[in-house]
Formats: structure tokens, C-alpha cells, sequence
């Protein structure tokens, strides 16, 4: 199983992603509530895979995404994105994000995604 | 929806009793049924296509029905007859207070022409209050604002039904300078429309109950947790609405949204405040059109 850093600036989603995560097995090994958190995050931390939410305060996904990929290259990012962020997701998968998860999501689905790349 | 409008107005002027409507309503249940279960029912479809069409009912703000047929699950005739077989619900409703001896259908009848010449409404606007369909409700309480706030409070509606409450219903909009708020959570949308839309209410009665409708109980701890499920109910139905207009080549972008824990007064030339009853509780929608707002203390 995987260790995970999930990123979103809701409390409630984060929950849910990390509850869900540790029931099927995975590590949450850290959280962080927007872009710049989740890359104070990683000085300390080596996760397998980052869940990394699009719309977030401070720095959102999309940023975060680039300085990821340039400090980290070889770090799986899967974005959480809501309905009507298109633009956002094909803009982040050109940027080298593995996949996109949709909110509000059903968990198998949720855990089907991630489960693709570790 | 206008079944619950018409308990409410029933009520107030003393045709019903508050304490008579859980009755009403239970009896109302039994006799509403959600197309896809009435789908499988008839062997129109599998259980499982009618979950992957509820799946895709939270993607796209659109119908059961819709999206069944745009999968090639049923054809536009078996919809028709599946919504036949629905029937109303607030025929349902009606149902319910007159075989509970509540009241005749007479009087029922009588407080419907009531309710039509005290509300100034056509024969036609009833028919669709009657219809309890969303999308031609929302044009009654909305037609003299602009299309884009029409629409939206419309996705918002239809997703409080499909996520929170399918009881939900709202009450004559007012448009103010001033509205306060016990909390709020707030998103703006900017680009081709910039719309602010809030949702506002008592935290540990309204939004508490929302919250746990919305996002489960158990993810539900505090009372910052409620001001949370709504930022990201109000952020799911601004990413259906921008979805949606994303087809007309209309952009607009989500800046995320925040709250406010603390009572306080939302300012703005205008704000649109549509009252709403949701899980039973009064929770105001405010809305913003392309104008600035302030919040706070």
C-alpha cells in the first residue's frame, strides 16, 4: 500500500480522503490545506502519491502542481478538481498530473483511481 | 417543491396543524417513488445502470431521465411512461391530507384558488407550481432578475434536493443592501460572469444538519464543519453551473470559497436573498450579480 499526502483546503474532503484512504490499507503519512503547506510538507516527508485539489487559497493546485514537478519530478500527482474545472484539469494533466478524481466522489471510484498508479 | 410551499401556507392560515404535516408527509412518501427505482422496477433497467446514472447526476446538473437517454438507457417514451407511473408529488401530497380526513378535497380545492388570487398568479402559474419541477418554479419566484442568477439558483436548488434535502423549498426573494447572517459560507465566480453566492444560517441548527445530510455524519465533527460542507456544497454547484455554461463558451472561474463564523453583514449595492427551508431550517442564499460586496462585523 501507498504513502499519501492529501492537499485540500477543506476539512471535510481531507477527512473523507483520509478516512477512506487508511480503511483500504494506505498511509496518510500528511495533510496540508492549500499549495504552499503541502510543499513545506514535502521537505519532511516522501510520499508515494499527493492528492492535490485545484481551487485552494494561498496556492492553488495548479501552482503547487508546477513547483512539484520541478522539485520532485518523479512524485505521482493525482488532482481533485470540481464539475466545470475542464480547463483546469487538461492544464493540469499537460502538466504532468497522473489523473483527476471529481468531486463530490464516490469512494470505489475514489480508490480505483488512486489505486492505478500504486 | 410546492407541496411543501402550500403545508407552509396551509398552515399559517389555519387549514392544517404544524403538528399534522409529519402525518402528511409520511403519507406522501409512500406514494413517491425516484424514477430509477420504478426503472428497475419494470425492467427498463439494471441496477446498476441506474447507479451509474446517479453517479452522473452529480456531475451534470441534468434529470434522471435526461441523462438515461443521452446513455442510450431508456428512450424518451419509456421516460414519459416512467414519470407517469412517478406520478406527483404534490398530487401525493394532496392525497395524503384528504385520505387522513385532514381535509376534503373541496377545501382543499378552495385554499389552491386562495393561495392563487393571494399570490397574484395565473391559472398557468399554477400549473406549474403544481408540475413541482424546478426549473419552471424557479422562473415564478425569479423573473425579474438576470438569467445567469436564474440559472444558478436553480443548479443550487436541484443539487440541495439530489445531495441534501429533497424537500427543500424556497420563499419570495427580496433584493436588499443589507442582509445579515448568523455564519456564511461564500464563493465567488469571476470571468465572463462574476456572481458571489452565499449560503447563510445558524450554524449548529441549519448548517450542522445540512452538513450531516451532505457529507455524512461521520465527517461531521464540529461546528467549523458545517461552515466547511457548505463552502464545498456551494462549490460543487458553482462547478455544475460553470460546466454547464462552459457549453455556451462562457468562462468562469472559481476563487475558493471561505466563511465566516461569527454573525455579521453582508453589504453590496445589491444582494439578492432567496429564504430557503432546508432539513427543516430557515437558511437564507445570497446572491451577488457583477457587483462588489463587503462582509463582516
Amino acid at each position: 500500500m501507498a504513502k499519501i499526502l492529501v492537499v485540500d483546503d477543506s476539512k471535510i474532503i481531507r477527512r473523507v480522503l483520509v478516512n477512506t484512504l487508511k480503511e483500504a490499507g494506505h498511509e496518510v503519512i500528511a495533510e496540508a490545506a492549500n499549495g504552499e503547506e503541502a510543499l513545506k510538507e514535502l521537505e519532511n516527508v516522501a510520499p508515494d502519491l499527493v492528492t492535490l485539489d485545484i481551487t485552494m487559497p494561498v496556492m492553488d493546485g495548479l501552482e503547487a502542481l508546477k513547483a512539484i514537478r520541478e522539485k520532485y519530478p518523479d512524485l505521482k500527482v493525482i488532482m481533485i478538481s470540481a464539475a466545470g474545472q475542464k480547463n483546469k484539469v487538461l492544464q493540469a494533466l499537460k502538466d504532468g498530473a497522473l489523473d483527476f478524481i471529481r468531486k463530490p466522489f464516490e469512494k470505489e471510484d475514489m480508490l480505483e483511481t488512486i489505486g492505478k498508479y500504486v | 417543491m410546492f407541496d411543501r410551499i402550500f403545508a407552509e401556507y396551509l398552515v399559517k392560515n389555519n387549514l392544517l396543524k404544524e403538528d399534522e404535516l409529519k402525518r402528511i408527509y409520511s403519507g406522501q412518501e409512500k406514494r413517491y417513488v425516484r424514477l430509477g427505482v420504478i426503472a428497475i422496477s419494470e425492467k427498463l433497467m439494471t441496477i446498476e445502470q441506474v447507479e451509474e446514472i446517479n453517479e452522473l447526476q452529480a456531475i451534470y446538473d441534468k434529470r434522471f431521465g435526461d441523462i438515461a437517454i443521452s446513455e442510450g438507457y431508456l428512450t424518451p417514451e419509456q421516460v414519459n411512461r416512467l414519470l407517469v407511473l412517478q406520478g406527483n408529488p404534490f398530487l401525493a401530497f394532496m392525497q395524503a391530507v384528504i385520505d387522513l380526513d385532514l381535509m376534503s378535497a373541496e377545501d382543499f380545492d378552495k385554499a389552491l384558488v386562495a393561495y392563487q388570487k393571494d399570490n397574484g398568479l395565473t391559472l398557468m402559474n399554477m400549473e406549474e407550481l403544481k408540475s413541482c419541477a424546478i426549473d419552471r418554479i424557479i422562473p415564478l419566484y425569479m423573473y425579474d432578475q438576470p438569467e445567469p442568477l436564474q440559472a444558478l439558483c436553480g443548479v443550487m436548488i436541484r443539487t440541495i434536493v439530489r445531495l441534501v434535502d429533497n424537500h427543500v423549498f424556497i420563499r419570495k426573494p427580496m433584493t436588499v443592501k443589507q442582509a445579515h447572517y448568523p455564519a456564511l459560507s461564500l464563493q465567488e465566480l469571476k470571468g465572463d460572469y462574476r456572481i458571489t453566492t452565499a449560503l447563510a444560517g445558524d450554524v449548529e441548527e441549519t448548517m450542522y444538519k445540512a452538513a450531516v445530510a451532505f457529507a455524512g455524519s461521520d465527517n461531521i465533527v464540529g461546528r467549523e464543519d458545517g461552515l466547511d460542507a457548505m463552502c464545498e456544497l456551494i462549490n460543487c454547484v458553482n462547478g455544475l453551473y460553470a460546466s454547464d455554461v462552459s457549453n455556451r463558451d462562457i468562462d468562469i472561474d472559481m476563487v475558493a470559497p471561505t466563511s465566516r463564523n461569527n454573525e455579521g453583514d453582508m453589504k453590496s449595492e445589491s444582494i439578492l436573498v432567496i429564504p430557503m427551508v432546508v432539513c427543516g431550517n430557515e437558511m437564507d442564499m445570497f446572491m451577488v450579480y457583477d457587483k462588489d460586496y463587503e462582509i463582516g462585523d
